[in-house]
């Protein structure tokens, strides 16, 4: 059942088209990724998404409802919830602090100490991180805050915005266990990736976007096997022949 | 250390409540008054600095205060208690008409069209003479009364404005230790991420504008009452100037810090009356010397000089 669904989407920046007529269906529960280089228009297609721009035309649909044009916060009482890029934080609030934001609505605020357990279930060493200011802390850690902030207003749908980037390889594992877990519960992820390899292997269905539009899209499966995935985002020839 | 700081705080209260009934220089406690009126004033700049929005109109939302409380007592010929609850409540009318307007825009357009909009009020002031009294003003406006009292002496008058100064510090010290506070804190720090948290920007931003408005308003009818006088020349943007002057010497972090700038600041000029020539000359050379050796204002200076005693 389709749960996510974006009709010839377009959001454009002043006189420049971001995102041309984009159409994305994703299902409940599912992983989908959205890949493409610097550019492409994968960040706005989420940032639509979650509220932060407006679209210009088109229509964001979710759960068989009409979402578009709606604020980030309603967005956020729906269910939708971002961890934008570059595991933004607010680096001299503590780590307890930040992730309390995360439950900032009505909906979810009053379940906010169940909900930081089930975040520290997922990322342990935040707890123990819980009085120290937030920039102080690695890089990777800074990004399981950021992921387990999104996730405390309860989402049905995870954005996650270029997770891996910047990371060391053993991190970008752990987000990697961190999506799968957090799937497993039933959350329905959108991710957007540079690194494909990571995203293809997360995923059930990828589209991969260049200058704002679609140029290919299908399971992840076949995705990692195409010759022009291979050769653009997957390493070229030398993954062909491995 | 609880007991103590109570302690202290009590006698600091005392202190500065009973002063005046004891000291009979008459020109010390006016002093005292503008210092406790433009605290009040400063804290509500200092709402706007905290989320990252300066604004140049408080002059001129100050002077609609100060103008709606002489109208509404002397055209109207309501009593004083009217006129004073209305000039805070023009003041965050009209920060709440025009905040929807003005705070779409960040940075320095946003300083930009706050100073324009001051204009506009001030030329308002100046060209319907009908009304306002053009540059003249409007004389003869009456002094403040509290429960059929007229605030004659001097000494009644400053304890007002102390009540209004204690209260603007003490209403911002409990919003900044509450989540509303720190919500403000992340419009300043990170806008979007806030927003993708849920967190209805512009809301949180035409509240703070409207509290602070408010504010500005409630500074404008005590000084209209306390000069019995108002012109649009007190208005104009170098208000607004003085108040972020204050902010920024006393410290944007604290407002015990806006306290403090206010008490140094609005003294100094006295000091320097036989050179008044000089006065501004000498407020820019105290701007750079504190903005180089501390930035962080006066209250952060006691955060570090209290750091460095508990690194011992």
């Amino acid at each position: 059942m389709t749960f996510i669904k974006f009709e010839n989407l377009s959001v454009h920046y002043g006189p420049i088209k971001a995102v041309d007529n984009l159409n994305i269906e994703a299902e409940k529960g599912s992983v989908t990724c959205i890949l493409g280089a610097n550019g492409a228009g994968k960040s706005t297609t989420l940032r639509a998404f979650s509220g932060l721009v407006k679209p210009s035309s088109g229509r964001i649909l979710l759960d068989g409802k009409d979402v578009t044009g709606l604020s980030s916060d309603q967005m956020v009482e729906r269910g939708v919830s971002m961890s934008p890029e570059g595991r933004r934080l607010f680096p001299d609030m503590t780590v307890g602090d930040n992730l309390r934001l995360g439950a900032y609505l009505n909906g979810t605020r009053h379940s906010w100490k169940s909900d930081m357990e089930r975040v520290f279930s997922y990322f342990p060493r935040l707890r123990e991180r819980i009085g120290q200011n937030a920039g102080s802390m690695s890089g990777g850690e800074q990004q399981m805050c950021a992921i387990g902030r999104a996730l405390m207003s309860n989402p049905q749908v995870l954005l996650l915005d270029e997770p891996s980037l910047g990371l060391a390889p053993i991190m970008i594992a752990e987000v990697a266990r961190i999506v799968r877990t957090i799937n497993a519960e039933g959350i329905s992820v959108v991710i957007v990736e540079q690194n494909a390899r990571l995203a293809l292997q997360l995923s059930d269905y990828g589209y991969l976007l260049e200058t704002g539009r679609t140029v290919l899209e299908g399971p992840a499966k076949e995705l990692q096997h195409d010759e022009h995935v291979k050769t653009a985002y997957l390493g070229g020839t030398m993954a062909a022949t491995s | 250390m609880k007991t103590w700081k109570i302690l202290a705080g009590l006698v600091l209260a005392v202190a500065l409540v009973a002063w005046p009934f004891f000291v009979e220089n008459r020109f010390l406690i006016h002093i005292a008054t503008m210092v406790c009126m433009y605290a009040l004033l400063a804290l509500s700049m200092n709402l706007m600095l905290r989320i990252g929005q300066l604004s140049l109109a408080h002059g001129a939302i100050m002077g609609i205060g100060a103008y709606t409380s002489a109208l509404v007592m002397m055209s109207l010929g309501f009593p004083f208690a009217v006129g004073f609850l209305l000039s805070g409540v023009v003041g965050g009318l009209v920060s709440l008409i025009i905040g929807p307007i003005l705070l779409r825009i960040r940075g320095v357009y946003f300083v930009l069209l706050t100073f324009a909009f001051g204009e506009i009020v001030l030329l308002t002031f100046i060209e319907w003479v009908d009304v306002f009294g053009g540059v003249n003003g409007i004389f003869g406006v009456p002094r403040a009364q509290i429960f059929g009292f007229v605030l004659k002496d001097k000494a009644l008058s400053y304890l007002m404005a102390l009540a209004m100064a204690a209260g603007g510090f003490f209403l911002l010290r409990a919003i900044y230790r509450s989540e509303f506070g720190a919500i403000m804190e992340t419009l300043e720090d990170d806008e979007d991420l806030a927003r993708s948290l849920g967190v209805n920007a512009m809301a949180y931003r035409l509240a703070v504008f409207v509290l602070s408005g408010a504010m500005a308003g409630f500074a404008g009818g005590f000084y209209a009452s306390y000069f019995t006088f108002v012109s649009p020349g007190a208005f104009n943007f170098w208000a607004a100037v003085n108040l972020i002057v204050i902010n920024v010497l006393g410290g944007i972090a604290s407002p015990i810090g806006v306290i403090l700038g206010a008490a140094i600041l609005v003294p100094l000029p006295e000091l320097f009356r036989d050179a008044v020539q000089y006065q501004v000359l000498f407020y820019g050379l105290a701007l750079i010397v504190f903005l180089k050796f501390m930035p962080d204002g006066l209250y952060g200076l006691i955060g570090k000089i209290r750091g460095k005693r508990n690194d011992r």
